[in-house]
């Protein structure tokens, strides 16, 4: 039971990272199309999900965990011909974060210890995040839908 | 009354029945072929003996007696009170939760934000974080009701835009703190919220 949950958790802790290598890999497919303050609230995204995959990454070889790779290619994420599908991209970006992380929480939250508890914390501060910044991007694409009530489902 | 009157005669034996001298002998087999066997030619009357009288009366009453003890037994079930379930009251994280969304709300009712677009989100959200902590709060023992004192008729002062974002930031944060503290489905739905209020104050920037 415990060693089951301890699985999930782990798979789940994989899937957040994972979600955070496609988003970093996304915001270099989209920057490209957007300018000015569209473009640096990209730059931003792309640093703060490079940094939290960096961070996971990191926790992950202190728990004797090997990080899951990035794919070399995210052919889902194609094509973004423009600003506006640039936007929509990097909204649907922070959801897929977003829900990762939700995800993990969740698992956290049915495990018992310490690890679970770090990864708790963790995932409320990534979920939030990521929250935050599609939110950012909702208001940029549709002002008038910028919030989902329960981010990340 | 046999055939042979050397012959074994169990029919004989039987003579002081009172069925013994109904009967007549069937003749046998014939000489030295063994011992005859005597048999009545009609039917013994069965009811020579009266059985004792216990026919429709205690018949009757042995029948009501078991169909009054089913009918009690059935009945005690019915009567019995079931087992009063363990108590399960809802944690106070939730409860507070659910109290800290009704403030929120009321807040963004009477907010001065000229973003009217963004109040009606929040408003929305909140909404839906009710019926959601209403839900949640469903699986546990019902809330006590809450007094409800008449207020005096007064008008509530309107709440600047800044404020509420403001409030909505604070229980950003009191809400993952409260979340941390439960487990479960519970924990994953006040993370989600506490999320979701960061979104607003974002919205009111």
């Amino acid at each position: 039971m415990s060693a089951s949950r301890n699985t999930a958790l782990t798979a789940a802790w994989q899937d957040a990272l994972a979600a955070e290598h496609e988003a970093v890999f996304g915001y270099t497919l989209l920057g490209p199309q957007l300018t000015g303050a569209a473009q640096q609230l990209a730059v931003a995204c792309s640093n703060a999900h490079e940094s939290l995959r960096d961070a996971t990454e990191q926790a992950m070889w202190q728990a004797g965990l090997t990080p899951v790779s990035p794919r070399a290619d995210y052919p889902g994420l194609y094509p973004v011909p423009d600003a506006a599908s640039a936007r929509r991209l990097a909204a649907r970006l922070e959801q897929g974060c977003a829900a990762a992380w939700r995800f993990l929480y969740a698992q956290a939250a049915s495990a018992p210890g310490p690890a679970a508890t770090a990864r708790r914390a963790e995932a409320q501060a990534a979920l939030t995040a990521s929250a935050v910044r599609a939110t950012k991007w909702r208001l940029l694409i549709d002002p008038h839908d910028a919030t989902t009530a329960f981010p990340g489902i | 009354m046999t055939t042979d009157g050397d012959a074994p005669d169990a029919w004989s034996r039987g003579s002081d029945s009172p069925a013994a001298g109904s009967g007549r002998p069937r003749p046998g087999p014939g000489p030295g072929s063994g011992p005859a066997r005597l048999e009545p030619v009609f039917p013994l009357p069965v009811l020579a003996v009266a059985p004792p009288r216990r026919t429709r009366r205690w018949f009757l009453a042995g029948t009501a007696a078991v169909l009054i003890g089913a009918g009690g037994g059935v009945g005690a079930e019915f009567l019995r009170k079931p087992a009063k379930p363990p108590p399960n009251p809802a944690p106070r994280d939730l409860v507070d939760a659910l109290a800290a969304e009704e403030a929120l709300l009321a807040d963004a009712s009477r907010s001065r934000s000229a973003d009217t677009a963004a109040l009606s989100q929040i408003q929305s959200d909140h909404r839906a974080h009710l019926q959601a902590l209403h839900a949640a709060l469903a699986a546990y023992d019902p809330l006590p009701r809450r007094e409800q004192r008449p207020s005096p008729r007064r008008t509530v002062p309107p709440i600047s835009a800044s404020a509420l974002r403001k409030a909505e930031s604070q229980e950003a944060h009191d809400g993952a703190a409260r979340a941390a503290r439960l487990r479960g489905r519970d924990a994953t739905l006040l993370a989600s919220i506490a999320a979701c209020e960061a979104t607003h104050a974002e919205l009111l920037t």
